[in-house]
């Protein structure tokens, strides 16, 4: 059951993280632009300033130690306002990474390498599916396609198979044998590159842990429900849109939002925004960072089930304007297909599926 | 509902729900409708001796004085028990609600200690031939004749009406009025001369609806509920209620359902070799029926903190429609082309069991509030479109 402290302590995070939103389009920026510099992306570098990227990280760390339920109202904002740059990476994946490592010292130091002054790429394979590279005596070989914000100059935190299991490791990327191809990303707000190691030197101590002892299901889950929260506020954001325009636009001499063939559309996205809203908020742990394998995918399947679904919706009531280039609707679309994409849609369906029909588990816990 | 429960509480009052309900006899329900309306009945007068009806309800009508969680709790348990809920749910839930609400004390002490117990049934007439949607446009009349109101006109799709004691009618009072003004709610005891209760049988065999014709029916000024010219408020106040809190009800049936799907594919290793497809329809109804469950928790609280009616009700309801319809179709699916044989079992499934499902869940559009009625409520008043009439 969860406790009143820690849903008002979520809702707080929620409002700041909304407050530099608002602030952000005060000040003229759009979070979802790269600067203009070309180096970085002004919404993430206002997040890392924010310290959303300590929410996760253990105290010990010099992170504020917090949960999922305090990081999912941020990503709720993220996707409302469009936030680019690796923050699924710098705010859960690495975070969640460097509390698993067995050496409190070695994290520390990666830490603060990982902070997010400087942006690093998170090279996953199990996010698009795909061959794993593999780190053999010491030489990284292997190839992964579509690495978000992989074409940037930085960092690569790189999941890799080795005989005693997977194996995290972190190597610059102008390592000498690795390849940074950047490929034409469908998202404008986001990089996206092919990363090819050839036999690339990693030194014992750019390996987060031994072999087999970083557990990454929970690493990946973790980004399953995030990227869940994000298509929650990507929904809701696009609904309220297509709802102000409706009272606005008109034809026939009345706004089209007094039809009820646009109505009609509006109240079921509405329902849709909101279910999927209800679902993380009651998914996501009261406390700590461990998402569960079952709330990860359910989340990620509603988000595939009703997210895509509204902001289609919402392009269909905005008419033709919305698919032009200049009015940036087709933003927030090509940002839900893309998340949508990664580590998983509907198909995690299967395995829940699965998980159902296994014989002996009590399907009533299921649900819990 | 001053009462206030903590988590320690609502866990003390699961488990004394569950130890009861673990040693209650089951009732028997015979398959004809109104034999299992029988034992339905007796079955609602032992759980209310037993103090599990009209939990959250005032001491003095026979209630427990406990919260609205304590009544969730129960309805949860006792479908997770797979026992039947009380069988006068309109008026537990609906009529109920409403008299308790707006009627004076007199009336009160009268009717709401046998409303739960049981000893009186409600149903509710508001439909009408010419009224479905346009349930303003309604034209039974009750005239005043002295002391009394006179009531003639039709009603249509009174749901259990046959067993029922009484009727909470909306009746015209004031032709002259505009249309929601003229409108009043009286309850009127079906037992009285010029009532006629015609049956209905649906597609699903049951005849659980009905038609009730008032023939100048005579009931005393005393049983119009609140004031003459309230029924209107009245009556939304009360599909508040009917949306939002049968649907938190409703929702836990279909997840049993759910639930004995997924064990007789189990039990009968035909989960091993499901189509693709059957499997991916499962997992997504899962999540539907997760989503609906996070979606009516916090209902719940809106329910227990007495903000209904309100358009997120049409939302519960909306909800409700579309994983209930989906839930069978999910299921008959999965039978395959021994559909169409009403007494085989596939899978562990008894095929006339979903099929009887299936027929029924095509009514969660319609009852209520049209889905159609609901997302136009969610339009206006949810989200400020302006009005489409």
């Amino acid at each position: 059951m969860r406790v009143g402290a820690d849903r008002e302590l979520a809702a707080e995070f929620e409002r700041a993280a909304a407050e530099l939103a608002e602030d952000l389009i005060r000040r003229g920026v759009a979070a979802g632009d790269p600067d203009p510099e070309g180096t970085a992306w002004r919404g993430f570098a206002a997040a890392v300033e924010a310290g959303w990227c300590g929410v996760l990280l253990p105290e010990g760390l010099g992170g504020l130690g917090l949960g999922m339920a305090e990081l999912g109202g941020i990503f709720k904002v993220v996707g409302r306002n469009l936030f680019a740059g690796p923050l699924l990476e710098h705010a859960v994946a690495f975070p969640l990474l460097l509390a698993a490592m067995p050496d409190a010292e070695r994290a520390a130091a990666l830490a603060t390498r990982l902070d997010g002054s400087r942006p690093a790429a998170f090279v996953d394979a199990a996010a698009l599916g795909g061959p794993v590279p593999r780190l053999d005596g010491g030489a990284l070989s292997g190839s992964v396609d579509c690495v978000r914000f992989g074409a940037e100059d930085t960092d690569l935190v790189v999941c890799a198979e080795a005989d005693g299991g997977p194996v995290v490791v972190i190597v610059p990327a102008d390592r000498t044998g690795v390849t940074v191809s950047p490929m034409e990303s469908f998202d404008p707000a986001m990089t996206v590159a092919r990363i090819a190691f050839d036999r690339v030197a990693v030194e014992p101590d750019e390996a987060l842990a031994g072999a087999g002892e970083i557990d990454l299901a929970p690493v990946r889950d973790g980004l399953r429900l995030m990227i869940g929260c994000e298509q929650s506020g990507l929904a809701e954001r696009t609904m309220e849109r297509a709802t102000e325009y409706a009272k606005e636009r008109e034809q026939f001499g009345r706004p089209i939002g007094s039809f009820q063939a646009i109505q009609q559309i509006l109240a079921e996205m509405s329902r849709r925004s909101l279910l999927l809203d209800r679902l993380w908020r009651d998914a996501v742990p009261a406390a700590g960072v461990a998402a569960g394998p079952v709330a990860a995918r359910v989340v990620k399947v509603a988000a595939a089930l009703y997210a895509r679904g509204v902001v289609e919706d919402a392009l269909q009531v905005h008419g033709g304007v919305a698919f032009t280039l200049e009015y940036d609707l087709h933003r927030y679309y090509k940002r839900v297909l893309t998340l949508q994409a990664l580590y998983g849609g509907a198909e995690l369906a299967d395995e829940l599926a699965d998980r159902l029909l296994a014989p002996g588990n009590d399907p009533w816990p299921a649900l819990a | 509902m001053s009462a206030t429960a903590t988590a320690a509480d609502l866990e003390a009052f699961r488990a004394e729900a569950r130890e009861w309900l673990a040693a209650a006899e089951p009732p028997e329900l015979p398959d004809v409708y109104q034999e299992r309306f029988r034992a339905l009945r007796e079955w609602q007068r032992r759980l209310h001796g037993a103090g599990w009806v009209g939990i959250h309800w005032p001491e003095r009508y026979g209630g427990r004085g406990l919260t609205m969680r304590h009544t969730l709790v129960f309805a949860e348990e006792l479908t997770r028990s797979r026992l039947p809920q009380p069988v006068g749910s309109i008026g537990l839930e609906v009529v109920g609600p409403t008299i308790l609400g707006h009627g004076g004390d007199e009336l009160r002490d009268r009717l709401l200690p046998r409303l739960l117990s049981g000893e009186d049934l409600w149903c509710q007439g508001f439909s009408e031939p010419g009224a479905g949607s346009d349930l303003a446009g309604l034209r039974t009349r009750a005239v005043r004749d002295g002391d009394e109101l006179v009531i003639s006109g039709q009603k249509i799709w009174t749901s259990w009406a046959t067993d029922a004691d009484w009727c909470a009618v909306l009746a015209r009072t004031d032709p002259e009025a505009s249309r929601h003004h003229g409108i009043s709610y009286v309850l009127v005891p079906l037992d009285l001369p010029g009532v006629r209760v015609a049956p209905i049988v649906q597609m699903t065999g049951d005849a659980e609806f009905n038609e009730i014709f008032f023939d100048e029916v005579r009931v005393p000024v005393d049983n119009v509920l609140a004031g003459f010219g309230d029924g209107w408020r009245l009556a939304m106040d009360t599909l508040g209620h009917e949306r939002c809190g049968y649907a938190i009800r409703r929702r836990m049936e279909n997840e049993t359902a759910f639930f004995d799907l997924v064990a007789a594919l189990r039990e009968t290793d035909a989960g091993a070799d499901l189509e693709p497809v059957h499997r991916r329809e499962l997992g997504e109804l899962f999540v539907e029926l997760r989503a609906f469950e996070a979606l009516s928790r916090v209902s719940g609280d809106r329910l227990a903190r007495g903000e209904v009616p309100s358009p997120l009700d049409s939302i519960d309801k909306l909800t409700l429609t579309a994983t209930e319809q989906r839930l069978y179709e999910v299921a008959t699916d999965l039978l395959g082309p021994r559909l169409t044989v009403a007494d085989a079992e596939v899978s562990g499934l008894r095929v006339e069991e979903w099929l009887k499902g299936l027929l029924y869940a095509r009514s969660a559009s319609v009852y209520g509030g049209s889905s159609q009625i609901q997302r136009t409520i969610v339009a206006e008043r949810e989200l400020g479109l302006p009005r489409s009439r």
